[in-house]
């Protein structure tokens, strides 16, 4: 195994435990004020985020070409034929179909998911009287957890950097 | 402005479901690395080739979603 493939797993695993211990951080110990701020995020602060998300996104994309550089072959390449079932001669391989199936599901589940968030976002903002916009629940979390969501900020950069920035595209 | 009281189970159903779909990502690029696969951005950039004006629109999409969300103008 290549130094660049150790560094990648290495880089996902502790984004994994990022990600999960946010995660948990939210459920069991999550600490926000009732009058928490809505404020636009301003000052070192916003500077900071936005450095951090920036530097997270390249800082993936370089990782990416590195392991790119330095690639060898890969074991299972799910384009390759595989099986011998009546599915696997119709579609030329087994996995295709369930693949592409499995990325149509979760690209549906992903847009309805959007659509929802931002009707929801809409009708708040239309009156912010009644309900709290998502933009406010996030200026809040980061008011009273700056570096819990620097930390969330740097991994989900890093993990987009690798994913939508990836070298060759 | 006129807000009302801050629901705390709404910022904490906010996060969990905004993380879990992160995790889930992660998870799966981990598990096609880990299996010496064809990792995910390689595939992510391959469908992008494959469908350029739907991923062009799905960009838009996204990047409005965190402008709007992140890069906020003060007011006044």
């Amino acid at each position: 195994m290549s130094a660049a493939r150790r560094t990648r797993i290495a880089v996902l695993s502790s984004s994994l435990l990022v990600v999960v211990g946010l995660i948990g951080g939210a459920v069991f110990g999550l600490q926000v004020h009732q009058l928490c701020s809505y404020d636009p995020i301003g000052g070192f602060t916003s500077f900071a985020l936005i450095s951090v998300s920036i530097g997270g996104f390249v800082g993936g994309h370089l990782l990416t070409g590195w392991l790119e550089a330095t690639a060898g072959p890969r074991d299972a390449d799910d384009r390759s034929p595989q099986g011998h079932g009546i599915r696997a001669r119709l579609d030329g391989a087994a996995g295709s179909s369930q693949a592409r199936l499995a990325v149509q599901l979760a690209l549906v589940l992903f847009l309805g998911l959007s659509v929802w968030l931002l009707a929801y976002e809409a009708l708040a903002l239309a009156d912010t009287s009644a309900n709290w916009p998502i933009t406010y629940y996030v200026r809040c979390f980061t008011h009273a957890n700056a570096w819990a969501a620097g930390i969330g900020a740097l991994a989900i950069c890093t993990l987009l950097g690798q994913w939508v920035w990836y070298p060759g595209g | 402005m006129n807000v009302p009281p801050l629901n705390p189970l709404g910022i904490e159903l906010t996060c969990v479901l905004a993380l879990l779909l992160v995790a889930g990502g992660v998870g799966l690029d981990l598990y096609l690395e880990l299996t010496n696969r064809e990792p995910l951005g390689r595939r992510v950039t391959r469908w992008a080739r494959r469908f350029p004006l739907f991923m062009a629109a799905l960009s838009l999409v996204f990047g409005m979603m965190v402008g709007h969300f992140f890069f906020s103008l003060p007011a006044g």
